[in-house]
């Protein structure tokens, strides 16, 4: 087991100071000793060798060595699987079971290529739904609010919703709904119209 | 191939923070655990990876205490209203019925709370980082949602050695 570094400290989270060890070594909680705050840690292997990751890439020996893209003097170790630019340890990052260079992660982001950098998505289907749904309490509402939902189920169905499984009910509720409330609108210009 | 979404297990606990109208909630993932930060229209995903989660460090809060205390003090005051109502002021029963709903409500909240626990809150620690882990509120969910994260951390990383060097 690695020798425990000076980051591997734990701090109580209710007066932020330094737990010594007894407290989250035992099971159970124990009391932190300068606020009484019952704390219980869970430790993981990365807790005490947090640096054993770090490579910094090997130096080139020979001139004539395939080197890093980014860094001439580092020895290549892999390729890039998008780009196949060369890549020494520091400048390769594993993503998603690739092994890819910072720029190609960086244009991955920005085109959604790489789903495990999603940090935010736009529900459109909830949208949708709360546009043909929550304007029926004041009801002329929905004369404006009804196209609007259809448009959005409509314009927006491929669009990706949730990163977890939500299934595509949102998006015909807000269908069914908007078209019913469209249709009431046109029977109501009708019998309008009719009577004049 | 595997519909997007469908790999992630959902972890007991959820909490609804009114103040900023969020709802969180953890999922595991294949190599990574997953926290859904719901604010209505938007989601918020943040990811863990199994690799790199050092601890978790659990916290009991007095939280459910001054509900319970609350939620009794109110149910008893109705109780206690209720009575007197019926046996010492010799209310009209139509009078003592919105008193009975209400009594009602109150005591089957204050045993909601008591079924529901202990509160605690929850940390995650990473290398760079120290997250709070809203959706664990309750400490039986909580204790729950950490045995399913810990076999997924201790297959990714193998189980800690219980010597621990002191600090």
């Amino acid at each position: 087991m690695a020798e425990s570094s000076t980051t591997n400290v734990l701090y109580c989270t209710k007066c932020n100071r330094e737990l010594p060890s007894f407290v989250f070594r035992a099971e159970g909680f124990r009391p932190c000793p300068y606020c009484a705050a019952k704390i219980e840690g869970i430790l993981f292997p990365a807790f005490l060798n947090e640096n054993s990751q770090y490579r910094p890439g090997q130096a080139l020996l020979i001139a004539t060595d395939s080197s890093c893209f980014y860094h001439p003097q580092k020895k290549a170790e892999v390729a890039c699987e998008y780009c196949g630019r060369f890549l020494c340890a520091l400048c390769e990052v594993e993503m998603e079971g690739k092994r890819l260079c910072p720029p190609c992660i960086e244009t991955g982001k920005l085109k959604g290529r790489i789903k495990s950098l999603e940090n935010r998505r736009v529900l459109y289907d909830s949208i949708a739904l709360s546009l043909s749904i929550l304007p029926l309490l004041i009801f002329y509402l929905t004369f404006i609010t009804a196209p609007i939902s259809l448009y959005v189920a409509i314009r927006y169905w491929k669009a990706p919703t949730s990163i977890l499984h939500r299934g595509k009910w949102r998006m015909l509720l807000a269908i069914i709904f908007a078209s019913t409330q469209i249709i009431g609108w046109g029977v109501v210009a009708f019998f309008l119209i009719s009577r004049i | 191939m595997a519909r997007i979404g469908t790999e992630y297990v959902r972890l007991p606990g959820r909490r609804y923070i009114s103040m900023s109208f969020t709802r969180n909630s953890l999922w595991l993932g294949k190599d990574h655990l997953l926290h859904v930060i719901n604010r209505g229209y938007t989601e918020d995903y943040r990811r863990f990876y199994y690799r790199d989660i050092q601890a978790i460090l659990l916290r009991e809060t007095p939280t459910s205490t001054v509900i319970r205390m609350i939620l009794g003090l109110i149910a008893g005051l109705n109780l206690s209203l209720l009575s007197m109502g019926r046996f010492v002021w010799i209310w009209d029963r139509v009078a003592l019925v919105p008193l009975a709903i209400s009594s009602g409500f109150w005591v089957l909240c204050f045993l909601a709370e008591l079924a529901a626990g202990q509160t605690c809150v929850c940390h995650l620690r990473t290398a760079v980082q120290f997250e709070p882990l809203p959706s664990l509120f309750r400490l039986r969910k909580a204790r729950r949602a950490i045995a399913l994260l810990q076999n997924r951390v201790e297959s990714a990383q193998g189980s800690l050695n219980p010597q621990v060097p002191s600090s």
